[in-house]
């Protein structure tokens, strides 16, 4: 599978919760949002790139522009390098997404920080991917779905959540064993359209 | 970063307009021009803004990045 095939980060750092999206995590999310009409021959932005595993899956399902912004310059050189190994054209911009100014989309798809190591650390994204684009796709701890709609009440509904596994590999000090398999949600918040 | 890329960009701390000056480029498949290095100065504020290795760096200057070590 091409996705497996790209790097992660180079020096990943535990509070920005930088675990790089396994390739069989991203590509099933994708193809579900796929499935949806999510994807393909639309404008999607990955929020919170990284290494831009979902970017360059994206692109490789048929995405007509996809955009990736991160915070991390390093992980961004990384995802331009894996976007080039697979000649996927796709916009990296470096921005903190609490202030730079959210291109709108199509799509959003996302890998936010679960707010294992700072509370809360997801709603930036939800509240950015909301007001780019009228469905996003994010991957959530299992148990997040609930929280997640009465955050985005009157502002989106999440119509879909998918469970799945997030295999984590030892990447920081703080972790005990090599690998640990995460439950996890995927989920589809589509946004709702004042009158 | 494709030069259309200016088009959704805008300075992070005024949201002013940006122009951008240009230090080196390539040509894509597509015949678009492609940004490798160069700056981004916002109009309002004069903040500038660097493409490196054809990433524009929309950080402020002195936004240190978010880590709580």
């Amino acid at each position: 599978m091409t996705l497996e095939g790209l790097d992660g980060f180079v020096w990943p750092t535990a509070a920005l919760e930088q675990y790089a999206t396994p390739a069989t995590v991203a590509a099933r999310l994708l193809h579900e949002a796929d499935r949806k009409g999510d994807i393909r021959g639309l404008r999607v932005l990955d929020l919170g790139c990284g290494a831009g595993i979902l970017s360059c899956g994206a692109w490789l399902l048929g995405a007509a522009e996809v955009i990736g912004i991160d915070i991390d310059i390093a992980a961004l050189q990384v995802a331009e390098r894996n976007a080039g190994h697979i000649g996927a054209n796709i916009t990296f911009i470096q921005g903190d997404i609490a202030d730079i100014a959210i291109p709108p989309a199509d799509t959003v798809i996302m890998n936010p920080p679960f707010g294992a190591q700072r509370a809360h650390a997801d709603r930036p994204f939800i509240d950015a991917a909301l007001m780019a684009a009228e469905v996003t796709w994010g991957i959530f701890n299992t148990g997040s779905s609930p929280f997640v709609e009465v955050y985005v009440r009157g502002r989106g509904l999440v119509d879909t959540c998918i469970a799945a596994e997030f295999p984590i590999t030892r990447t920081f000090a703080h972790h005990t064993r090599d690998r640990v398999t995460i439950p996890v949600e995927f989920i589809r918040i589509v946004r709702e359209n004042c009158a | 970063m494709r030069i259309s890329t200016i088009k959704i960009l805008c300075c992070p701390v005024c949201h002013g307009r940006l122009t951008l000056s240009v230090t080196e480029t390539t040509v894509l498949e597509d015949g678009e021009e492609d940004i490798v290095g160069g700056t981004l100065t916002c109009t309002a504020c004069r903040v500038d803004y660097p493409v490196r290795e054809g990433i524009p760096e929309m950080i402020p200057p002195g936004a240190a990045c978010s880590e709580d070590k």
